[in-house]
């Protein structure tokens, strides 16, 4: 019998094996990922999530679902855009990564209008219908099935609510591309060496976004997943590019 | 035009430290937890949002929904409001015009002129150092007061940098490699000078 096999960075590993691979990456870097995440990206990454929550559009009041919501950084701004009489809901597969991102916001002070729950983009465990706008940061790259978990965004989504992706992408221009390389696949797990003690995690990090389907495909599987008036727009040359669809 | 995300990213967290920084104003921006402020400024064609948390404020460029109330005026009336002790008369062209909830307008107003922000700093990345630089100027803006609160904030930031992110080198780290740096440009300087030499022998 042929077993399945899915992409873990350019490795070919048995589908069920993704999730816990996955795993095992977030939990070993997750005590040093606030500092790496501005490390490898020189700051910007709080720039491109900034853009993120500008184009998603939450108002006051909204009912918001982040999925692979980390440590919080986008849930923190949007809880604080949503107000007392809003709720955002903080969800991601990983125990280790969402106590984090719990303590953290508490930390901070937001409490009252977030609640957290462990779950899998691929099945999002809530009723049809429940939210205004759903957010997905840097997480869909590392979904086994991403059709599936769009799939499963559509479905949760209330008519006439929005989704937004916010994930790595591809460079539009060669310069740009080629100087990324060099960055990501040399530079980078050095950093990840020296600041995680970790540089594999980081190898499959630079490998994992290789692998993440185009600007195009992208916006074309959104629109397979039931999404309607799709679009997208890169951040930094394409190095991010941040998506969004309707459920019509 | 709409406000770069930089600029409005700079804005924002010099607002919140400075809010951050005073006990007595935070509670006040966290009463008006769930209005949306926004502000029009005419002549740029700027429009911005504000909507005050339990944590400070959060500015957004863009807001779908309904804006509790909106304060619309030029650049240099609004720039006035945001310093000047009586907000209702401007010394220059144009007014602030209130709109929707104007109860809610002038508490806001209120509240900005009570935190020191350099908001000619925020212009002059919009539209150039000169004429902000003017604006500025005409309103005699207590440049002590001013400079008080950017020593603490960088005080602050450095602080941060230094110990929090310990991605900065410490001030004797810098200091020993300033110190290098000047060895070797008087290095340098003797090794030009003997090149020169050098050259007037052969020639
Ligand atoms: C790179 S972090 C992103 C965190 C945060 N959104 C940010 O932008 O900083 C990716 C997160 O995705 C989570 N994740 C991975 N696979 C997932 C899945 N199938 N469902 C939900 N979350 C997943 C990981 O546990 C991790 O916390």
């Amino acid at each position: 019998m042929k077993t399945s096999t899915t992409d873990f960075g350019y490795q070919q590993v048995p589908t069920e094996q993704k999730v816990e691979k996955v795993k095992q990456v977030f939990d070993s870097v997750a005590n040093r990922y606030d500092v790496m995440n501005d490390l490898m990206s020189l700051g910007l990454h709080r720039l491109w999530k900034r853009m993120a929550i500008d184009i998603c559009g939450a108002k006051r009041g909204d009912v918001v679902l982040d999925i692979a919501t980390g440590t919080g950084d986008l849930a923190k701004p949007l809880a604080q855009i949503v107000g007392s009489k809003g709720l955002v809901v903080c969800s991601d597969i990983n125990q280790a990564m969402l106590s984090l991102g719990r303590d953290k916001l508490i930390d901070q002070g937001l409490v009252g209008n977030i609640e957290y729950v462990q779950a899998d983009a691929q099945n999002l465990p809530f009723p049809a219908y429940s939210f205004d706008k759903i957010t997905i940061g840097f997480g869909l790259r590392n979904v086994t099935d991403k059709l599936q978990a769009l799939t499963s965004m559509c479905q949760v989504l209330k008519p006439g609510g929005k989704a937004l992706i916010l994930e790595f992408s591809h460079p539009r221009s060669q310069p740009l591309k080629t100087l990324y390389d060099v960055y990501s696949f040399q530079i980078l797990p050095l950093m990840g060496k020296i600041v995680a003690k970790d540089s594999e995690s980081y190898r499959y990090l630079a490998e994992s976004i290789r692998m993440h389907p185009d600007q195009m495909i992208l916006q074309q599987m959104l629109e397979q997943a039931g999404f309607g008036q799709c679009d997208h727009v890169n951040l930094s040359g394409g190095i991010v590019a941040i998506h969004w669809g309707y459920k019509l | 035009m709409k406000l770069p995300s930089l600029v409005v990213a700079g804005l924002e967290s010099a607002i919140n430290t400075v809010i951050g920084l005073d006990e007595e104003i935070l509670p006040q921006f966290a009463k008006l937890e769930d209005k949306v402020i926004a502000i029009e400024c005419l002549d740029l064609e700027l429009s911005l949002y504000f909507l005050p948390h339990a944590q400070g404020l959060k500015l957004l460029t863009d807001y779908n929904g309904q804006a509790d109330t909106l304060l619309r005026g030029s650049a240099i009336a609004l720039l006035g409001m945001s310093y000047r002790q009586r907000p209702e008369k401007s010394l220059f062209s144009g007014e602030v015009k209130i709109t929707g909830d104007t109860e809610l307008g002038q508490r806001f107003q209120t509240l900005l002129q009570s935190i020191d922000i350099d908001w000619e700093e925020y212009l002059s990345q919009l539209i150039g150092d000169v004429p902000a630089h003017q604006v500025n100027r005409a309103l005699k803006w207590g440049k002590e007061k001013q400079q008080k609160t950017m020593d603490t904030l960088q005080q602050n930031l450095a602080e941060y940098l230094q110990y929090e992110v310990d991605t900065l080198p410490s001030k004797p780290a810098t200091e020993n490699f300033i110190h290098q740096v000047d060895q070797l440009r008087t290095d340098l300087d003797r090794l030009e000078a003997r090149i020169q030499r050098l050259e007037s022998t052969i020639n």
